[in-house]
């Protein structure tokens, strides 16, 4: 029945359906993680932008010690005291100076503008913003950066002016430690492109900074990242007013920009910038999946060099292999089995399927390609093919000789029966009328007139089972021969009964008749007391004997009962107590009673298996 | 009468404003010299507040080579101390006085002018200001480009304040009083002279942030000038820590 091919298709089946399930859950599962991770890299973005900048403001206070420790700045700013107009020397000193000095100050770090004011804040000296020279009173000491320098402090800031956003530092020009500061020094650099650009490579982030409402600059420090998703983020700005969080803290949540597949960042930068919309947006794209296919379509090269491909083969090599096994195994070779019993049918080498050879539904089926044989045999009005079964002859009781019993169609339609376990087999037919129960395989009855004694075919019986057998019919003129194989014990079989005694129908019975062991003894021994046994016995046996024939057909029997001994074994039935004499002699006595009921010469003995157990059958040859 | 530059630096303040006022004043007036003290306990309060938010810097650090006593964020007399010279009578309106923006802040950063006084912001900063008057929508920001001006009347005495979209540290503080007859600003060593304050009695007051600060002196102005024995003294807020 391939029960184990099926359920290995049914593993193959379940594993299939579960794949897919998995996959559909790991696409859920994966957008989830991927929009976390993303969460994540935002804020972490965001923070490193900040941090970075604040590195960046470091590096420029430190940068800027030049000038504060520069002589001529210090001279100059010396030199301007709190007169009321800055000395045009002064102012020329401080300027060469810084010209000098800012080009002591690394590139990385070199400011746009750089400036020196005096103690009231008014400019000295610029370089880098030559506008601030249209005014003659221009200063910068009202900014809280500059103040804190002239005070004393280093400070950072966020400047904008005119739309520009500037990163300023401002440290103190000391000229005697006992005083407060002279002046201060002021650098500038302004957010633009490039800058936007080695901060979003040094934090590999994607940040646009914008100011009032307009963006400044951007870059990506990211692989793949398209840099103009970075204008969407300017146009989220308006909704910004309404971020208690960005107000008040002075950044926003997580949030989307434009649409979830993209996220971002804002957050205010620090400094007088804060109050004045200036700040930065980092931005990342939130990447998922639509479906379990997506794996299969968005994977890259460096996806498919993961794939391993030797460990998928091997998983399909394995399943296909074990597959393939059991298919071998419950169809190939019994089908083989079944090929090999056709022809040695076809030759034949057997007049039946060997069913034990053949394993699962085969065996039924070649069952019922037997009995169709013996059908057609008979049919056909050839020789009888109806074989007597011996195995309840010799059978199956394991380590004592058993009773046997031999039963053939009687003459009138009739059928032979005895007393006995029902073998295993098919179930109980319903019953016939009066009560006696008929056999599923029993063939149509013939209808015959009285006295008409075809040669019926013999019925093959089954010994061996437990059921008690139902009682069968047959006529008074053909008694069932039940015989006990010499040296069993227990009390003897009863003989059979008349069939016909219980049963009004007359005329052969055509179909071969399921063998019936014999009873236990105590079935029996009831029995007995109601039916009469009934034994022929022929002259023509001992006239047989006298002309040689039956020498002849004995000399046959030793191969016959080897036959029987090893097909028993191959069968898995016990053998021991089965000796060659007990064979002989119970041949011998339903070889009599054949030759007398049926008129033939002899009989041949052959056997065969039935139902999983050895049988005998016996053909009566009248040539 | 002097318009323009006549708060250059502070040490020469006293004497610009004084000739500035001076049209109200008989001429031939005395001087008034004296000196201020505490004003390194005045706190500029818009860099008291910066100082201690958490978003207006990244890196602050004090300077180790300069002393702590320097490092107090005290006001500067020259833009933030405002002497008034204030009679019993009432004071003419001045003429117009030129308010310069520059630096993140105005220069003064705070004044006190009699009723009718015209103020004239100038932005002398290479970029544009948007200045509003605090709590008066007679004067919203708008823009004032590099060079550009606006005007102000102050009508009734009181307090105003003026501030700009575009730079938070900057905080202009007018006080208008009808008495006004004279303002002059410290330089950094304290001293300040009214050079031409016509003779009578006078209270000498100090204002910063748009408050007066301290007691008001009283003097009484000659023809000879006058010398003040003690120093003005002010009080305001601690220095931040």
């Amino acid at each position: 029945m391939m029960i184990v091919s099926r359920f290995w298709y049914a593993i193959l089946a379940v594993l299939a359906g579960f794949a897919v399930y998995a996959t559909m859950m790991a696409v859920g599962q994966y957008n989830r993680r991927s929009i976390v991770a993303t969460n994540e890299t935002l804020a972490d973005d965001s923070n490193v932008v900040r941090w970075a900048l604040q590195i960046d403001s470091r590096h420029r206070l430190d940068a800027l010690m030049v000038g504060s420790l520069d002589k001529g700045i210090q001279d100059s700013l010396v030199a301007t005291g709190d007169k009321d107009k800055i000395p045009q020397k002064a102012k020329d000193d401080a300027k060469k100076s810084l010209s000098n000095m800012i080009d002591k100050i690394p590139a990385q770090y070199r400011p746009d503008a750089i400036f020196v004011v005096d103690r009231d804040g008014r400019m000295v000296a610029e370089v880098g913003y030559a506008a601030a020279e249209k005014f003659e009173d221009f200063e910068l000491g009202g900014y809280s950066a500059v103040n804190d320098a002239l005070h004393g402090w280093l400070r950072d800031d966020t400047w904008v002016w005119g739309g520009q956003v500037y990163r300023v530092a401002a440290r103190p020009v000391e000229y005697d430690v006992t005083q407060p500061p002279v002046g201060a020094v002021v650098g500038l650099r302004a957010i633009d492109r490039k800058f936007v650009q080695d901060l979003a490579k040094d934090t590999h982030t994607s940040v646009v900074f914008y100011a009032q409402g307009i963006k400044l600059a951007s870059g990506s420090g990211v692989d793949g990242f398209d840099e103009s998703q970075l204008d969407l983020a300017i146009a989220e700005l308006p909704k910004l007013d309404a971020d208690p969080t960005y107000k008040d803290k002075g950044h926003t949540e997580i949030r989307d920009i434009a649409s979830p597949a993209l996220g971002g960042v804002f957050a205010k930068l620090d400094g007088d910038a804060f109050d004045l919309g200036a700040g930065y947006a980092v931005a990342r794209t939130r990447v998922t999946i639509p479906g379990a296919l997506s794996f299969l379509s968005g994977a890259d090269d460096a996806d498919k060099k993961n794939v391993s491909w030797p460990m998928i083969i091997g998983i399909i090599v394995a399943g296909l292999g074990f597959g393939l096994l059991l298919t071998f195994m419950e169809h190939d070779r019994p089908l083989k089995a079944m090929r090999v019993q056709a022809a040695k049918l076809k030759k034949g080498e057997v007049d039946l399927l060997q069913l034990p050879q053949l394993g699962g539904a085969l065996r039924d089926i070649g069952a019922d390609i037997n009995a169709g044989i013996e059908r057609v045999a008979e049919k056909g009005g050839g020789a009888p093919r109806k074989a007597a079964d011996l195995e309840s002859i010799l059978g199956p009781v394991p380590a004592e000789p058993s009773m046997s019993a031999f039963s053939f169609p009687l003459a009138g339609g009739g059928e032979a029966s005895q007393p006995g376990p029902r073998p295993p087999g098919p179930p109980s037919a319903p019953k016939l009328p009066g009560g006696t129960p008929s056999s599923p395989h029993l063939p149509p009855r013939t209808p015959s007139g009285p006295g008409i004694v075809p040669p019926g075919p013999m019925a093959p019986m089954v010994g061996g089972g437990n059921t008690p057998p139902p009682p069968l019919q047959r006529p008074e003129t053909a008694p069932t021969t039940v015989q006990r194989i010499p040296g069993a014990d227990g009390p003897l079989a009863s003989p059979p009964r008349p069939a016909a005694a219980s049963s009004p129908q007359s005329g052969p019975i055509s179909a071969p008749i399921p063998s019936v062991p014999i009873p236990s003894a105590p079935m029996r021994h009831k029995e007995d007391e109601e039916e009469a046994t009934m034994v022929a016995a022929v002259p023509q046996d001992v006239l047989a004997r006298a002309t040689g024939e039956h020498s002849a057909e004995e000399a046959e029997w030793p191969s016959v009962y080897e036959d029987f001994v090893k097909t028993k074994k191959q069968c898995h039935e016990p053998t021991e107590g089965l000796t060659f004499d007990k064979f002989r002699q119970t041949l011998r006595k339903n070889r009599d009673a054949l030759v007398q009921r049926h008129n033939c010469k002899r009989v041949k003995f052959t056997v065969y298996v039935k139902d999983g157990r050895a049988s005998l059958k016996a053909t009566p040859i009248k040539d | 009468m002097h318009r323009g530059h006549w708060l250059r630096s502070g040490r020469v303040v006293a004497l610009a404003l004084g000739i500035a006022f001076a049209f109200a004043v008989p001429a031939h007036g005395g001087q008034v010299r004296g000196k201020i003290a505490g004003a390194d306990k005045l706190i500029p309060s818009v860099y008291a507040e910066i100082a201690k938010s958490e978003h207006r810097y990244t890196w602050r650090e004090p300077s180790p080579t300069v002393k702590p006593e320097f490092r107090a964020l005290a006001a500067n007399p020259s833009r933030d101390i405002c002497i008034a010279a204030i009679s019993t009578g009432t004071a003419q309106k001045h003429d117009p006085i030129q308010i310069t923006i520059t630096g993140g802040h105005t220069v003064p950063t705070t004044i006190v002018i009699s009723p009718g006084t015209m103020l004239s912001f100038v932005n002398h900063d290479p970029f544009p200001h948007r200045l509003y008057q605090v709590g008066n929508d007679s004067f919203k920001a708008e823009e004032m480009a590099s060079a550009g001006h606006r005007e102000w009347t102050a009508a009734n005495g009181g307090r105003f304040e003026f501030r700009d979209k575009l730079f938070p540290t900057l905080r202009f503080f007018v006080v208008v009083d009808p008495g006004v007859v004279e303002v002059v600003y410290p330089g950094h060593n304290g001293s300040f002279s009214f050079r031409d304050l016509p003779p009578g009695d006078y209270f000498l007051k100090a204002f910063f942030d748009g408050k007066p600060v301290g007691k008001p002196l009283q003097v009484v102005a000659t023809h000879g000038g006058v010398e003040l024995k003690e120093p003005l003294t002010l009080e305001g807020s601690e220095a931040p820590k």
